[in-house]
């Protein structure tokens, strides 16, 4: 090629030097370590995840384990093999508080964690559908999801729960999952518009590709960022929604340790012992706030702009 | 005489991954009623150098300047506010987009009076209540600024104007859009108006037509037109004297007669070599390489790692203007002062 | 009618387009569709073209005159709402996905755009390879890389480049990996839609270079869609000229260039800015904008704006004259012709406004030369249509225009007139309509 290599040309090269190409992860981790807010959450959320993990070597005693009823935090408790200490004191059945916190946090973190799955997608899945093929693909799924929008999220899950007819851990993913569905999926859709316009998709379709090539390779990869601060702002959500239910006695079977329902139990007894409540309480406000300061971290990492996401 | 004389001007952005020195040490000058061409590629440092000159030029940038003369006025001196009423009054600014600098929920005579309220003395008032009540209720219509709008919009060359001075932006093609900027230009009856590729992203056949209006306009009302440009031929079509930039430098500068008969520097010869003409096919002959990134520029003359007739001195030495005929310079080492080497 | 004629060399064409339409519902959803409420915009209004193997065929055309929505309806990849689309002979027009892949192989398209035509998230290697993959070209990874870095080369960058990423480029190597991709199929024939637009002067010039090397050592056929006359006559054999959906002239290069038949071809190439003084001619300024898409004008589509408008047989004075009635009486059919506003306008400056008043401020706005400089009977006539505009009676001004006013370029649809090697559309060139152009 006469018009390509001449020597200027390489002279010229030596002195360009290439701008870097930054991956997700190497976005991530810079901001994480410019932004001490989102590092910090990101701390505590991977802190509560081995907490979960390893929630029988962490846990001080058995959560099934039944003491004085409604000792105050810092006691003390004299039991068969020596003595326990309540350092969040103990419930209304006599279990200690921080061991079920301990334990609770698997089941709201694996509940919230498996409802956003399931909602990632499926709701992913019909976005895309309903974005890419448009005409009444589209109509059809997204009048679906209206539908689905116009019901409050807890209304909804308690609905499903009570036509699965049975408590369970199982149930409140479905219920959570199935109401969050919307969010992803109108979300996906939304991205799935812009891109499609993109000339390397129509250049895709030029080169013969087929639909489904084209929606996982070449734009779903390019709405992964906005996805994933998705997920991070529903995750909290989705926690809430899991104490919510449980808290209003349709969650998971009573006496499972989990926070909304250690909340619910302390209710009636607000007045006399506020540990009860106020403790469980504080876990769920610490996963949240730290869940939606990785969150806002995530956005500035990936430069999705606020309104790309749908805060609720 | 000379109605802008910019002297030593640097405008750098200080930047995460280095300093970019956008334009590096340009001279400039503007006559009065003269047709000026300023024409670059893309990030050759054109439309910063004007932004630099009516101080424009915002954070990250900082811009320095052995002087900036306008109409016998220190323009590097004066404040924020005095550059304020300057800016659109005696210097008027045309930009390529037309559509965002048009506010689309106010009619365009509405705009147009606007301009017309703040640079001239109206007997209107301007006040910030009076404004916003004219914003929002619509214009007053038997005022002085409405009709000199009406006359403006005339001007330019917009047939009907009495009906399209009430009409929206949204309402206006392209061309007639870029007239109602003109217009609004206009308002302060400048003295120098610059013009930032005023007919890019229009249609040939409307450039065409606001080409000729603003040749037209420059006569009638004695005004200066900087025109910004990648395109040669529209310089080669409107302006009286040409400055080539490459890379933040200005590298030659001449009558534009004379400069497309005559080009001296390799890199105006390469430019021209590389552009196609209509209806006169032959062998493009294009400039090797890209644009180079403005970023800790090391060598000397910026267009040399293009340039097929760099030397190693090339990359040491800064190039100083050389006179290259009457009113013709050029920075190039490679060019002996006023033997010119036709080839 | 058809561009058989041109054919000077071996019979079949590569690519036949006929009668080719392409009209966008502007209606958006299922309510939109049951109350009617959407429009067509004729973005390719029946368009007929061919391209032959190895030549450059050039559609030029001002923006919004569907010229960009012409290559895609050619590629198949905007349904074509009418007329047929033959490669080699076969009808491509309404294949699916599946029934068009063997021919996407042999038809490619390079973007306007580099970068939005490159997936950021994918390196140089995955993009050029992604075509070979698909068609199951190459046994495995390694030799499909081998073959990317072969076409790397080929326009002008490096093996190292693979590994790169899009914004790692500037345009112009960005535009070369898209050639790159384009080429990765050898097909025979591309579709370069607006390929230097984006790009600076001087690296135009080795994009333009870059795709005639490539067309001779492939023996491609391109078709290439441009506003740029400049470009077109680089690396054209052969131009289309369109104007709202419609080609109105098609020839050789040298010819349209040299001897434009049609008016709005004329105008564009007088448009051109030149570098050359001595290659400037008198600008023939086109007044008024393009009209809409969906409501394109009656007849030939280029008499709205036409600096050569015929006369209607009924009026009695010059062209030019004539031309500026015309230009009311468009306005007049368009509902552009605002007395509310001329009226508020007399009342602003304190006027009567009387219907003779207001007719006469009417005519005086809508006119750039005096009204007296029209021939008595047609100024009286004038007044008559003012006057019914104003008594809120369109149907009679329109009636009343219609007499003097009709002009054959607005009744009937020009066909196509052969002219040596080109040919064009336009009434000017048939023999029962020429006229008595009386220029000024």
């Amino acid at each position: 090629m006469s018009t390509s290599q001449s020597p200027i040309d390489a002279k010229a090269d030596e002195i360009d030097d290439v701008e870097e190409h930054l991956t997700l992860r190497k976005r991530l981790w810079g901001t994480l370590k410019r932004d001490k807010k989102s590092m910090l959450g990101a701390i505590v959320i991977l802190s509560f995840l081995l907490v979960a993990i390893f929630a029988p070597y962490v846990a001080p005693v058995d959560p099934e384990q039944e003491y004085g009823i409604m000792e105050p935090p810092n006691t003390h408790s004299e039991t068969a093999d020596g003595e326990a200490y309540h350092l969040l004191g103990t419930d209304s059945y006599g279990y200690d508080i921080f061991s079920r916190i301990i334990f609770g946090a698997r089941i709201s973190l694996l509940v919230a964690l498996v409802t956003v799955l399931f909602a990632f997608t499926t709701g992913t899945a019909i976005g895309l559908a309903a974005g890419y093929y448009g005409g009444w693909i589209d109509s059809l799924l997204m009048r679906y999801v209206d539908f689905q929008w116009a019901f409050p999220t807890l209304i909804l899950a308690a609905g499903i729960i009570a036509v699965s007819g049975s408590l369970g851990v199982i149930n409140v993913i479905i219920a959570v999952g199935v109401a969050f569905i919307d969010d992803f999926a109108r979300l996906v859709r939304s991205e799935v518009l812009s891109l499609r316009e993109k000339e390397y998709v129509v250049a895709a379709r030029a080169i013969g590709m087929s639909d489904r090539r084209i929606m996982i390779k070449e734009i779903l990869p390019n709405a992964v960022a906005s996805l994933i601060v998705q997920v991070t702002l529903m995750i909290p959500i989705a926690i809430l929604a899991e104490a919510s239910l449980s808290f209003l006695g349709l969650g998971v079977r009573p006496t499972t340790p989990t926070w909304g329902l250690m909340l619910n139990e302390g209710r009636q007894f607000i007045t006399q012992a506020w540990w009860l409540s106020i403790f469980p309480g504080f876990a769920i406000m610490i996963v949240v706030l730290a869940f939606n300061a990785f969150g806002d971290g995530l956005r500035d990492a990936f430069d999705v702009k606020e309104g790309e996401v749908l805060d609720r | 005489m000379s109605l802008l004389t910019v002297k030593g001007l640097t405008t750098e952005f200080h930047t995460r991954r280095g300093v970019v020195t956008a334009v590096d040490d340009v001279d400039l000058t503007v006559n009065r009623g003269e047709l000026v061409g300023l024409v670059g590629e893309s990030g050759s440092g054109k439309t910063v150098l004007a932004e630099s000159v009516v101080g424009l030029v915002e954070e990250p940038g900082v811009v320095t300047a052995d002087s900036i003369v306008f109409d016998g006025q220190r323009l590097d001196q004066l404040t924020e506010s005095e550059m304020r009423t300057l800016r659109g009054g005696k210097i008027a600014m045309v930009f390529q987009d037309p559509m965002t600098s048009l506010n689309p929920t106010i009619s365009t005579g509405e705009q147009i009076a606007e301009a017309v309220r703040l640079h001239n003395d109206t007997g209107e008032s301007i006040s910030l209540p009076a404004e916003l009540k004219r914003k929002i209720f619509g214009a007053a219509k038997d005022t002085e600024s409405w009709r000199r709008a009406i006359e403006l919009l005339e001007e330019v060359g917009i047939p009907e104007p009495s009906v399209r001075v009430t009409e929206y932006p949204h309402e206006f093609s392209g061309g007639m859009r870029q007239r109602v900027m003109i217009s609004m230009a206009l308002a302060g009856e400048p003295d120098l108006l610059i013009a930032d590729e005023p007919t890019t992203a229009l249609d040939v056949t409307v450039q065409a037509q606001i080409l000729e209006d603003l040749k037209s306009l420059s006569q009638e009302f004695d005004t200066a037109i900087l025109m910004i440009t990648h395109d040669l031929a529209v310089v080669a079509e409107t302006c009286d004297r040409v400055n080539v930039m490459y890379a933040g430098n200005i590298i030659e500068r001449a009558p534009a007669d004379e400069l497309f008969a005559n080009p001296q520097h390799p890199y105006t010869q390469g430019l021209l070599a590389s552009t196609p003409r209509a209806n006169k096919r032959r062998k493009l002959d294009p400039i090797p390489g890209n644009v180079p990134d403005l970023t800790n520029i090391s060598y000397a003359c910026h267009f040399a790692p293009r340039c097929p007739e760099s030397t190693a001195e090339c990359y040491d030495v800064e190039p100083e203007f050389r006179s290259m005929g009457p009113d013709h310079v050029a920075a190039c080492l490679q060019r002996d002062p006023e033997v010119s080497d036709r080839e | 009618m058809s561009d058989s004629s041109l054919q000077s060399d071996d019979g079949e064409p590569l690519l036949t387009v006929r009668n080719l339409k392409k009209h966008f519902d502007t209606s958006t959803g299922l309510t939109d569709r049951l109350l009617g409420g959407g429009q067509s915009v004729k973005a390719v209004d029946g368009v007929d073209l061919t391209l032959h193997e190895g030549e450059t065929l050039a559609v030029v055309g001002e923006s919004g005159c569907g010229k960009s929505t012409l290559g895609r309806a050619i590629l198949n990849l905007h349904q074509p709402t009418d007329g047929t689309v033959r490669y080699g002979g076969e009808d491509i027009t309404h294949l699916s996905g599946k029934e068009m892949k063997p021919y996407r192989q042999k038809l490619q398209l390079i973007f306007q755009d580099p970068l939005s035509s490159l997936n950021p998230r994918q390196t140089v290697n995955e993009i050029i390879s992604a075509p070979m993959e698909v068609h199951g070209i190459g046994d495995s990874a390694a030799d499909r890389r081998e073959r990317v870095e072969e076409l790397l080369v080929q326009v002008g960058l490096k093996e190292s480049h693979a590994d790169r990423y899009p914004h790692q480029f500037s345009g112009g190597q960005q535009q070369r990996v898209g050639i790159a991709r384009a080429l990765a199929l050898e097909p025979r024939v591309i579709v370069a839609d607006e390929p230097v637009s984006a790009l600076d002067v001087s690296v135009q010039a080795q994009i333009l270079n870059l795709l005639s090397e490539l067309q001779s050592s492939y023996g491609l056929s391109l078709l290439t869609i441009t506003h740029d006359l400049s470009v077109v006559s680089q690396i054209a054999d052969r131009v289309a000229v369109m104007y709202l959906g419609e080609i109105v002239e098609i020839g050789p290069v040298e010819q349209i260039f040299e001897r434009p038949q049609h008016p709005y071809t004329r105008a564009l190439l007088s448009a051109v800015p030149r570098i050359d003084a001595a290659d400037r001619t008198d600008r023939i300024l086109l007044k008024g904008s393009v009209p809409s898409p969906i409501n394109p004008p009656s007849g030939c589509r280029f008499h709205t704006r036409c600096p050569e408008v015929i006369p209607s047989s009924a009026w009695p004075g010059n062209q030019s004259t004539f031309r500026e009635a015309f230009r009311f009486y468009n306005r007049l059919l368009h509902e552009e012709l605002e007395i509310d506003l001329v009226r508020e306008r007399l009342e602003n400056e304190g006027r009567s406004t009387d219907t003779d008043t207001v007719a006469t401020q009417l005519l005086d706005e809508s006119f750039q030369m005096p009204i007296e400089e029209l021939p008595d009977d047609v100024q009286t006539v004038m007044y008559e249509i003012a006057r019914h505009l104003i008594e809120d009676n369109r149907e009679q001004a329109i009636e009343t225009a219609q007499g003097v006013l009709d002009s054959p370029c607005k009744q009937s649809k020009p066909e196509m007139q052969v002219s040596g090697a080109s040919q064009a559309s336009c009434h000017l060139l048939t023999a029962e309509v020429t006229p008595t152009i009386s220029p000024e």
